[in-house]
């Protein structure tokens, strides 16, 4: 694979265009790490009663819709957000992925998918008991971004 | 309230209706109005109204029917005269039933939590200044949160689907508190901050309890006694 670096003194911000054949999984593969490293560091401001915290979003698990607010869970914590669930879904790094109408959960934390064909599947998370609820309209795409994760010959 | 309005007018129409036919039953059996089919006219008025309250409920099934009787009742003057009542009307209600179904959405009952309220399978209610609350969910995927200072009592009932349940932000009111919680086949989650005390007294059936975490044990601490029913189905208590 070639790299090509092109510095161009006029661009607003910085940008990396990846050109390829086709979309093979060390495309996605390299996507993914450039995404990651792009949010790391990366903060969300929510609030536990009246003080504003900073939350790194790497250490979201998942952002569940509660009212007029958003509950943002990390492992040990439950901040709210008062913002629009399909607002944050615009802005969120794409490790974040909805898996209901009422929640977003960060892909690079599930530990497992339990399946269930008649309701809602559980995904549970690495480090944290918290378990969030696929519904079955999207456990599909979540299983195949899980798919596109998963390590390949 | 909306509600209550709707059918007050929709009450007071079909006392209207109801009055105007009667009316015309009355004018029919006088010498009066001798030139208008009275029985028609009032027949006319009920299939009027009948189409309107079906054209309002989009039934297409409802406005075809009343578009049948219509024709029976001008049957003579739509030329329909060799055709049975009984056709007219079968009909109708065929042409009802194929619209119906090619026009009619179909309900769809979504499971998700922001969803539960409107198809009535999860009823939440908090009494934030009296330190209860009362959650139910009979079915499908539900997420609450309470966040009540001193809480005082609370009722969880989980029936046939998957609840979670988060303490997070609440406290304990400083005499203690109880807890009534009840799983019949689904599968119920609590999670209790930490720095909660709970004493658990279950009564457990086929089902499963499990307890995940260590809950507080400073003597000083508040308890919140909690009576678990669990029938068939799985409850966890996490203590993170």
């Amino acid at each position: 694979m070639k790299i090509n670096i092109d510095v161009d003194n006029s661009l607003q911000e910085d940008a990396v265009t990846i050109h390829c054949r086709e979309i093979t999984d060390e495309i996605i593969e390299l996507q993914r790490l450039l995404s990651e490293r792009h949010t790391k560091g990366q903060t969300i401001s929510a609030y536990i009663d009246d003080t504003e915290y900073y939350v790194e979003v790497r250490s979201v698990i998942f952002l569940e819709a509660d009212g007029n607010y958003i509950s943002l869970h990390t492992a040990r914590e439950i901040y709210r957000i008062r913002q629009r669930l399909y607002e944050l879904e615009e802005i969120l790094p794409r490790g974040f992925f909805r898996v209901s109408k009422s929640t977003i959960v960060n892909t690079d934390a599930i530990s497992s998918i339990r399946k269930n064909i008649m309701g809602a599947s559980e995904i549970s998370f690495r480090n944290c008991q918290k378990k969030a609820y696929a519904s079955r309209n999207y456990i599909k795409s979540l299983l195949q971004i899980m798919d596109e994760k998963r390590l390949k010959k | 309230m909306n509600e209550k309005r709707e059918w007050n007018f929709h009450n007071i129409a079909v006392g209207l209706t109801l009055i105007a036919v009667a009316i015309c039953l009355l004018i029919s059996k006088t010498a009066a109005f001798q030139q208008f089919p009275m029985i028609k006219v009032g027949l006319c008025i009920l299939i009027a109204f009948n189409f309107i309250e079906s054209a309002y409920k989009k039934s297409f099934f409802g406005m075809s029917f009343s578009a049948g009787l219509a024709t029976c009742v001008f049957r003579e003057e739509l030329g329909l005269v060799d055709v049975h009542y009984a056709i007219i009307l079968i009909a109708f209600v065929l042409i009802g039933i194929g619209l119906s179904l090619i026009f009619k959405k179909k309900k769809r009952i979504i499971y998700d939590s922001m969803n539960y309220k409107n198809y009535g399978t999860c009823k939440t209610s908090r009494w934030e200044n009296d330190g209860r609350f009362k959650i139910e969910n009979t079915l499908g995927t539900k997420t609450e949160y309470i966040q009540i200072k001193d809480i005082r009592s609370g009722k969880i009932s989980n029936a046939l689907g998957t609840m979670a349940v988060y303490f997070n932000g609440s406290s304990i009111a400083p005499t203690g508190s109880y807890f009534h919680i009840e799983n019949g086949l689904g599968t119920l989650a609590v999670y209790f901050p930490r720095e909660f005390r709970v004493a658990f007294k279950s009564n457990n059936g086929l089902g499963k309890i499990d307890i995940h975490g260590q809950c507080s044990t400073d003597p000083n601490a508040p308890v919140i006694n909690a009576d678990v029913d669990n029938g068939l189905g799985k409850i966890d208590f996490y203590f993170e």
